[in-house]
């Protein structure tokens, strides 16, 4: 990515240019989204994190050292506005997965059983789960990004896999 | 195939709306970020608790439990005020309630935003504390400065409201919490002393 892929001559509180705006934006916005759609649960609020993130990326003026300053920074901030809509007066009602319309068409069905068996995690299990085994973090680098210890965090994956072990049998695999 | 391929496989199905990252692309730099007024009293963090490193645990079902918080305020001078909260939950009520042993300080939770006063002078937050029925995480507070718009203050994201550096502080289990705050106020971890 032009620009972020290595340090940049850049102060903090110096803008981005548009380019390297737009070529972040593009590049992340499906992680920020995925991010926002394990707390939300919905396409619609998950969209709205993404708009949140990527203006605070604008008017941040940060200074990122590398693809991974701007990528953990994007995820921390994804996590923090997915939080603060959801601690909002107008979203404290959860709405169950079945219930909702947002569940992408998938062609098989471990895919499918997976989703819901994700979706039906506790919302610290799914975030923990999502960035341990999509976003490839180590447990270290998660407690770092949620602020809690690394032992709770490997607690809360142990408790995860177990869940969807028990729920995905034969699907998803004792490692 | 294995349990990260399958899931990698899975949640790559879920994208972004094209229009609305376009119009976030579109809009950017028309939206000024609310920031904090500097002269306002402010609250600086609210860790989170003590108890997710203590590894006591409290849940929705335990009736009356009492857990442990540090909040750090800041005046308006640059002085930081250390607050050892302890939270009360009640089944029964359904009321959740944090009262600070500190002075002049005093916030109590419903399901409501809340208000908190320090030194006279009062401001509103939204405080969401979660409490899950397994109850190994329960005690992560987050405060937002204003519950509509503000900047959200909490043991992550404290947004440069702080300054880095090793805090020492005790819970009211007489614990020593050494609270680490690095990344330019962004992470602030707290944990028992070795």
């Amino acid at each position: 990515m032009k620009g972020l892929s290595h340090k940049t001559s850049k102060k903090d509180g110096e803008r981005m240019t548009d380019e390297e705006f737009n070529a972040v934006a593009l590049k992340y916005s499906d992680s920020i989204f995925r991010i926002a759609f394990n707390y939300c649960k919905n396409r619609a609020d998950s969209d709205d994190v993404v708009q949140n993130v990527l203006i605070k990326l604008y008017n941040s003026g940060k200074n990122f050292e590398s693809e991974e300053h701007i990528r953990n920074w994007l995820i921390r901030v994804a996590i923090n506005e997915s939080k603060k809509l959801l601690i909002s007066p107008f979203k404290k009602h959860a709405v169950p997965i079945d219930e909702l319309s947002d569940k992408p068409a998938f062609e098989n069905r471990e895919q499918s059983d997976l989703f819901d068996a994700v979706m039906n995690l506790p919302k610290k299990y799914r975030i923990v789960v999502y960035m341990y085994y999509y976003e490839d973090y180590s447990v270290n680098e998660i407690s770092k990004m949620l602020g809690a210890n690394s032992s709770t965090i490997r607690t809360q994956l142990s408790r995860a896999r177990n869940r969807l072990r028990d729920q995905l049998q034969g699907v998803w695999t004792d490692e | 195939m294995s349990n990260k391929e399958l899931f990698k496989q899975t949640f790559s199905e879920l994208h972004a709306s094209e229009d609305k990252v376009m119009e976030a692309i579109k809009m950017k730099g028309k939206k000024n970020i609310k920031h904090f007024p500097a002269k306002k009293i402010i609250a600086i963090a609210a860790c989170v608790g003590t108890i997710l490193t203590t590894g006591v645990v409290a849940n929705a079902a335990t009736d009356g439990a009492i857990m442990d918080n540090i909040i750090w305020f800041v005046n308006s001078n640059g002085e930081k005020t250390q607050l050892n909260t302890s939270t009360e939950y009640s089944e029964k009520t359904g009321e959740k309630i944090i009262t600070a042993s500190g002075e002049d300080f005093q916030l109590k939770m419903g399901e409501k935003d809340c208000e908190i006063t320090v030194d006279g002078d009062t401001h509103s937050y939204g405080v969401g504390y979660e409490i899950d029925s397994d109850g190994d995480t329960a005690g992560e507070m987050t405060i937002t400065q204003d519950p509509d718009n503000e900047e959200m203050l909490d043991g992550i994201d404290l947004d440069g409201y702080t300054t880095d550096g090793i805090y020492k502080a005790k819970n009211n289990k007489g614990q020593d919490v050494v609270i680490t705050v690095e990344d330019n106020g962004k992470s602030v971890n707290c944990k028992i002393a070795e």
